[in-house]
């Protein structure tokens, strides 16, 4: 009888993350005009990617307005934004134009104010990160089953950040 | 459903397991994390217990011992030894979330967080900053 151990196993136990069998991806024919109308789409995570770029925003933001908070968010951010990938990976969409997901925030683009009292900056930061988490929580509690196990790494995530940020 | 669940409690058992090897290893800070880690792993395998109760076939029973991925020498190998404890266990806990539903999935959802954060805070006694992962 071969007893192994689960410390000893080497595998990966891999997440069910691969459901990308034949989702109707396509809903809409789009233009090519300049604004990305965020036209109501059936996909389930459609909300949580749209929340993960608004923290993506007030990262990049919060980072380039505040120097001396930077060194702190910028691991952070980095980890958002693989949240998007893994989101659009999910959904079927292509990976975020250079455009999309710029290294460089653009200023007086993304709609984001930030405080100019460092504190207050990072006060925004950590209330938007709490309130991500909690928003993740209930999007893994509800959601479809091959959805769960991103969602729920991505709850986790936050809770992480949560911690760093103090 | 019950079979994952039963996958969890074989990893919580594989993590009490590997928190009795390296506790020995560690002193100060790091020994509490580990102390407080073990201690929530036994809880988390306790409250499985009690929900596989009567679960067909019988939940699994620790092992008498686990085997090692690598020798735990020193403070430094019991803390890359207690980082992947928790990963290898925050993996099975995610992998449960699919089939989990109601309660379950919150367990199994409580569980995976506590793992991520507890590689996390691990990762920094080690000197990592900040020492998240992108999906724990």
């Amino acid at each position: 009888m071969s007893r192994r151990g689960v410390l000893g196993l080497a595998g990966v136990v891999l997440a069910g993350a691969a459901a990308l069998t034949g989702t109707a991806g396509l809903a809409g024919c789009t233009d090519g005009s300049g604004k990305p109308a965020p036209s109501p789409s059936p996909d389930p995570l459609a909300p949580v990617l749209s929340g993960t770029e608004a923290l993506i925003d007030l990262y990049a933001a919060t980072s380039a307005a505040q120097p001396s908070l930077a060194a702190r968010l910028d691991p952070l951010l980095a980890e958002h934004r693989a949240h998007a990938a893994a989101l659009r990976t999910a959904m079927g969409l292509a990976s975020a134009s250079a455009s999309a997901s710029a290294e460089a925030p653009s200023p007086g683009t993304s709609g984001v104010t930030v405080p100019d009292d460092p504190a207050a900056a990072l006060a925004a930061v950590v209330g938007a990160e709490r309130a991500a988490q909690v928003a993740a929580v209930k999007d893994c509690l509800a959601s479809r089953p091959e959805h769960a196990g991103l969602l729920g790494s991505i709850a986790a995530s936050r809770a992480c950040h949560l911690e760093v940020l103090g | 459903m019950t079979t994952n669940l039963a996958d969890a409690l074989a990893g919580e058992h594989a993590a009490i397991y590997g928190y009795g090897v390296l506790g020995a290893h560690l002193t100060g800070p790091a020994l509490e994390l580990a102390r407080q880690a073990e201690a929530a792993h036994r809880t988390r395998r306790d409250s499985l217990l009690v929900r596989l109760a009567s679960a067909t076939p019988a939940p699994p029973a620790a092992d008498p011992a686990y085997a090692l991925p690598f020798p735990v020498t020193d403070q430094a190998s019991a803390l890359r030894l207690a980082v992947g404890i928790e990963e290898r266990t925050g993996d099975v806990w995610r992998a449960t979330l699919a089939d989990a539903g109601g309660d379950d999935r919150k367990r199994a959802l409580d569980a995976l967080t506590d793992c991520a954060l507890r590689a996390a805070r691990f990762r920094r006694a080690a000197g990592q900053s900040p020492g998240t992962v992108p999906l724990p």
